[in-house]
């Protein structure tokens, strides 16, 4: 009796608790909310109404139901464009993960004068796209470019880096290695929260380096890992300055992406209903594969607290 | 006169002339209002010339204020187009002749003609070109007071190069597969001796991406010497596999992969485009709007030329721009004030012609540009041009889209992956149902 007393004390204990979060947290929240619905989500919903019309901005919009998005699925750019968009998130978030993850383990050493490279490292995120392709535009310039310099030094022809159909999306995706800062940071804060005991146990029962990394250092990191892939991932399929800027989504169309070419659907050819439609495809694209990383990160990431 | 003085004396002219003369005269606002004045970006002189201007009007107009907003040109249309579109464009909006049509023909823009009928004497319409009002004519009216024009075609050259290879300097009567492309082989050396050419008959500019387009290739400038053209003329149909227009392309092309005589796409690349501007080539695409620019490189000397004739005649394209009201603006009486009176002998001249920086749409102006210290010798020769420019041949809704297709495919030509026919077949494969689609909305 005593004890069922108690477990009924505990549970009210805790519900009250919870609501005390749960209001804290909508109250966190709320900015946002009222934000997004004041200022986003009338244009977002908009843009599914426009994605019905045939509006070009020049002349009237006029209902033209579905057309539009058949019209996608008879578009040959569109499957380039498609293909082009998943080569680049693929190629980046798998740069973007694995460089930073290696960089975090370099910057969690305890070394002297360490904390100096972290905000090296951590510098290049500052900068915006923009600029950063600004930069590249020059680094990666034929003949006369830094890079080209470097290549014919060591006695290696330089690719045509922005104007070889082969190379120019690899360009694109390498120039990331820049700002791997801010996804090194997350790891760094990750590492240092993983108990020394795991690792102090594990040296007990003889396993090297390489074997604490991959038996204990990866499975405490995965929840984080998870949390960089999705963001990574969201961000990869968002991209826009860098093709804009460097290559202009060419040469024959290697490195048109999605947020270019709704760009340039939009505000240079002004088809704006169709510029939506693919808008749409793209968001659900991009919440599919959010919703896969979430359904197979079941099976791989691993949270303390739920494990509590 | 030396040019500074006569630079002050016109200038000085001109200012007396707006603060006590007849611009100065014109109806008067009642009420303080604001003007808001979409403009692209200029170089340093005229942006400095156009403030005074604007300030003196304020100063004539006290009850009006101008505020300026400045987008470059590749991006312009696709704020104000969208702010027209949204009902909140600007009183007063720079637009490129080529966008004009669409402009008009979407009722961003008000007619002008009954301003003018007003006051004639005031608007001076007889000192404009006709080809410069032409873009703004629509319909029975005039949308816009043009504010510069000029050829865009093979119309400069270095002289000390020219020289050098112990050439005549280009005449009218050359013709490009004659003359002119003798002149491009001499005047292509390895000035080093490395083995590998460093100077170029032709080049800069030549496929030059404006706006990201490759698009001066299918331009009129290089397409109608050899009676050939990118579209026909109701811009349904693509013409560029039509044989006149693929011995145009092979011509150009040809100038690159076959007699070597232009530099290589990567090359030109790497030079950032500036193989003229860099002494690297002896004749180039000009425009009056880069003379400020190549005032730049001091130690460049180089003079403007007729585009030479083919074997269908000459021709260069003729470009321009002008200042339009929007139907959103409130205040469209005072807007046309301050466009009468920006666009007027004294404003173009004043503003463009003393900044050296263009070639006016009036003629008056024009005039005093030419007589500026660093216009070329020869800089009557971009007048003289007029008479046989012509206009752009895409100048419909499916413009931006064409020429971003087709620029794609140029490129890879440029490259010397594709060859002539297969980029005018793939052009026209992927263009004509553009110009379809587009000929329906």
């Amino acid at each position: 009796m005593k004890e069922k007393e108690i477990k009924i004390f505990k549970q009210r204990k805790i519900s009250k608790l919870r609501k005390k979060e749960e209001i804290s947290f909508y109250l966190f929240i709320l900015p946002w909310i009222i934000g997004f619905f004041l200022f986003s989500g009338g244009p977002i919903f908009a843009t599914l109404g426009i994605s019905l019309t045939d509006w070009s901005l020049f002349a009237s919009p006029h209902w033209s139901g579905l057309s539009n998005y058949t019209r996608l699925f008879t578009d040959p750019l569109f499957y380039k464009v498609f293909v082009n968009t998943l080569y680049y998130v693929g190629g980046r978030v798998a740069l973007m993960v694995t460089i930073s993850l290696l960089a975090a383990i370099l910057l969690n050493q305890k070394l002297p004068g360490i904390t100096v490279f972290r905000v090296i490292y951590y510098l290049p995120a500052v900068i915006t796209g923009v600029a950063l392709s600004t930069i590249f535009v020059q680094l990666y310039r034929p003949i006369y470019g830094p890079f080209a310099y470097f290549f014919s030094k060591v006695g290696v022809p330089a690719p045509s880096w922005l104007i070889d159909e082969k190379w120019a999306m690899p360009a694109l995706i390498l120039m990331n290695f820049w700002i791997i800062g801010p996804n090194t940071v997350i790891f760094l804060a990750a590492l240092q929260g993983i108990p020394k005991t795991l690792y102090e146990a594990g040296q007990i029962d003889g396993a090297n380096f390489l074997q604490q990394f991959f038996h204990v250092t990866l499975p405490m990191l995965s929840s984080i890992t998870l949390l960089i892939t999705v963001i990574t991932t969201v961000e990869s399929f968002q991209v826009f300055a860098e093709p804009y800027i460097l290559t202009r989504g060419g040469p024959n169309y290697s490195t048109l992406v999605g947020a270019l070419y709704i760009y340039r659907n939009a505000f240079k050819y002004f088809n704006l209903a169709y510029a939506c439609a693919f808008a749409w495809i793209l968001l659900l694209i991009v919440m599919a594969f959010t919703g896969v990383q979430f359904l197979l990160s079941g099976h791989w990431a691993y949270y303390a607290a739920r494990r509590e | 006169m030396s040019s500074i003085t006569r630079k002050i004396v016109v200038s000085g002219l001109i200012v007396s002339l707006v603060l006590f003369g007849s611009l100065g005269s014109g109806v008067q606002a009642q009420e303080k209002v604001v003007l808001r004045y979409a403009d692209t970006t200029y170089g340093k002189p005229i942006m400095t010339q156009q403030t005074n201007w604007i300030e003196s009007f304020m100063i004539r107009y006290p009850n009006i204020e101008v505020r300026a907003e400045r987008v470059e040109g590749s991006v312009f249309n696709e704020k104000y187009v969208i702010q027209a579109a949204a009902g909140a464009g600007p009183d007063i909006v720079w637009i490129c002749a080529p966008s004009a049509k669409q402009w008009m023909k979407a009722g961003f823009l008000i007619d002008l003609v009954p301003y003018i009928e007003e006051n004639e004497a005031l608007a001076d319409m007889d000192d404009f070109f006709e080809a410069a009002l032409g873009f703004f004519r629509y319909e029975g009216g005039l949308y816009g007071l043009p504010m510069d024009l000029g050829p865009e075609g093979i119309h400069k050259y270095n002289v000390d190069l020219f020289d050098e290879a112990g050439l005549e300097h280009p005449k009218k009567s050359w013709t490009f597969e004659g003359e002119f492309l003798e002149a491009a082989k001499r005047l292509t050396k390895d000035t080093d001796g490395d083995g590998e050419t460093d100077q170029w008959g032709m080049g800069g500019s030549f496929y030059e991406f404006y706006a990201g387009y490759a698009t001066y290739m299918l331009g009129p400038s290089f397409l109608f010497p050899f009676g050939g053209k990118v579209v026909n003329d109701s811009e349904t149909e693509c013409l560029l596999t039509e044989p006149e227009s693929l011995r145009a392309l092979n011509f150009w092309i040809g100038l690159i992969h076959e007699h070597h005589v232009a530099p290589p796409y990567e090359v030109m690349k790497a030079m950032d485009d500036k193989v003229f501007q860099l002494g690297k080539s002896g004749m180039a695409v000009g425009y009056p709007w880069d003379v400020d620019l190549l005032a730049e490189f001091p130690d460049l000397h180089w003079d403007a030329m007729h585009a030479p004739k083919g074997p269908a005649g000459r021709f260069t394209e003729v470009l321009g721009s002008g200042y339009c009201i929007t139907q959103d603006s409130k205040h469209p009486d005072e807007a046309w004030l301050f466009l009468r009176d920006y666009m007027s002998r004294e404003g173009l001249t004043y503003v463009w012609a003393l900044s050296g920086s263009g070639c006016c749409a009036r003629e008056s102006a024009w005039k005093e540009w030419e007589k500026e210290v660093h216009v070329p010798e020869s800089a009557y020769i971009y007048r003289e041009a007029l008479d046989y420019g012509t206009v752009p041949t895409l100048m419909g809704p499916a413009t931006d889209e064409v020429l971003a297709v087709a620029s794609e495919e140029l490129e890879l030509c440029l490259m010397g992956k594709t060859s002539v026919e297969e980029m005018a077949g793939r052009i026209k494969a992927k263009v004509d149902p553009i110009l379809e689609r587009a000929a329906e909305e």
